[in-house]
């Protein structure tokens, strides 16, 4: 099935992905940010805060934002 | 609908207007970008029919020369179309639909307290919630999003950051966050998410990113670090200063306050206390630069007291002499 996914640490990715049916957002989130932590990023799938057992739905669109980037000068 | 609504779907019009056009602009330059490799070609061609001739009547001289000229188009061609095919294979993202950006518009009040719609200048705004880094206490930013400049968010900067409650560096006045002089973010590791943002009318996912950076104190590129936030320490005495009462020794090159430097004499430079040097003759500061030795006894006195390289000693001397 497919969903809308937005990573927006680095180049800020935006793109329609192929996701195994009953995938939980924790499990998308380990599977796309292996090494980050979660409560280090904003988490929202259709723009809302969701519970980490939430399972994602076809058409979801789910957006992670890091907490933390650094500006510079 | 109720007025809220119908509120915000008029500002998501102006935003997918302003989308549309910067889609139209982005056209236009897969349209012009194959254009400059056109004219190389034609060059190219000429300069062959010239080397053919050069060949054709022995003139190998020339032949290097045309060659070399030859190599060089041939270098601008790779050039321009290796830009054309970067130009050609940047996704394009589609424009959102007015719905999209409705719901953005509308899940902006979950994620910040106070968001407001000028509509005068077509600016979004929304307002962090008070920013403290390091203790020191930064206060509330006003983040504001000019609409109407979306079509050009690829070559500017389309928003400001501005403190309500500023609280700026003691050493310069716009610079109210390490990472925000004079009401422009310099946003690091987050442009290319921010432009991408834009570029997408992901109005809440900009907002969240800015508000991301605004949160972080990044120690290694800060327009004032935040440790020298009120001010530098000065090297001898530990007393902040702002830029108005610092002074840079001219031998150690270290900062000092008012009180813990002293100047030239002669030449008004600063110097530190450590660096200073009194004029045996008239008991003043000056500098090592301006003590020099007298031509004649080789003792030291400052410029203002020699007179034509000669000590007062000397001179009188030499007057009683006479």
């Amino acid at each position: 099935m497919q969903i809308l996914f937005i990573n927006n640490l680095g180049g800020g990715f935006a793109d329609h992905i192929d996701i195994e049916p009953n995938t939980s957002i924790a499990q998308l989130f380990e599977q796309r940010m292996s090494q980050a932590k979660p409560a280090d990023h904003l988490i929202r799938v259709n723009r809302e805060p969701v519970q980490h057992e939430y399972v994602l739905q076809p058409g979801d669109r789910v957006s992670i934002t890091p907490l933390k980037i650094e500006g510079a000068r | 609908m109720i007025p809220r609504m119908r509120r915000l779907f008029r500002i998501a019009e102006v935003v997918r207007q302003q989308l549309m056009q910067f889609h139209h602009n982005l056209i236009t330059d897969f349209a012009t970008a194959p254009s400059r490799i056109d004219p190389l070609f034609e060059q190219i061609q000429y300069q062959r029919r010239l080397l053919r001739r050069c060949v054709n009547e022995n003139r190998f001289a020339s032949a290097l020369i045309i060659k070399g000229r030859i190599e060089k188009l041939l270098d601008d061609c790779r050039t321009e179309i290796e830009s054309a095919k970067w130009t050609f294979s940047r996704p394009l993202p589609l424009p959102p639909t007015v719905a999209d950006i409705v719901r953005d518009l509308d899940h902006l009040r979950d994620e910040f307290d106070t968001w407001e719609y000028h509509a005068e200048e077509h600016a979004l705004c929304v307002i962090t919630t008070p920013i403290t880094l390091e203790d020191i206490y930064l206060g509330r930013f006003e983040i504001r999003l000019f609409l109407l400049d979306l079509p050009r968010c690829r070559s500017r900067q389309i928003y400001s950051v501005t403190a309500l409650d500023p609280n700026p560096a003691e050493s310069a006045e716009h610079v109210t966050h390490p990472h925000v002089n004079d009401g422009a973010l310099c946003a690091g590791d987050a442009t290319s998410a921010i432009g991408a943002a834009l570029e997408s009318g992901r109005l809440l996912d900009f907002f969240q990113i800015v508000n991301s950076v605004l949160h972080t104190y990044n120690p290694e590129s800060p327009f004032v670090a935040l440790d020298e936030w009120g001010g530098r320490p000065c090297s001898d005495c530990d007393d902040l200063m702002n830029e108005d009462n610092r002074y840079t020794c001219e031998i150690c090159g270290h900062c000092f306050c008012e009180s813990c430097v002293s100047h030239c004499r002669c030449c008004d430079c600063s110097i530190c206390l450590e660096h200073i040097r009194t004029c045996p003759q008239c008991d003043e500061s000056v500098c090592r630069e301006c003590l020099t030795a007298c031509d004649h006894c080789e003792s030291t006195c400052c410029d203002d007291c020699q007179d034509d390289g000669l000590c007062p000693t000397c001179v009188e001397s030499m007057e009683y002499a006479r």
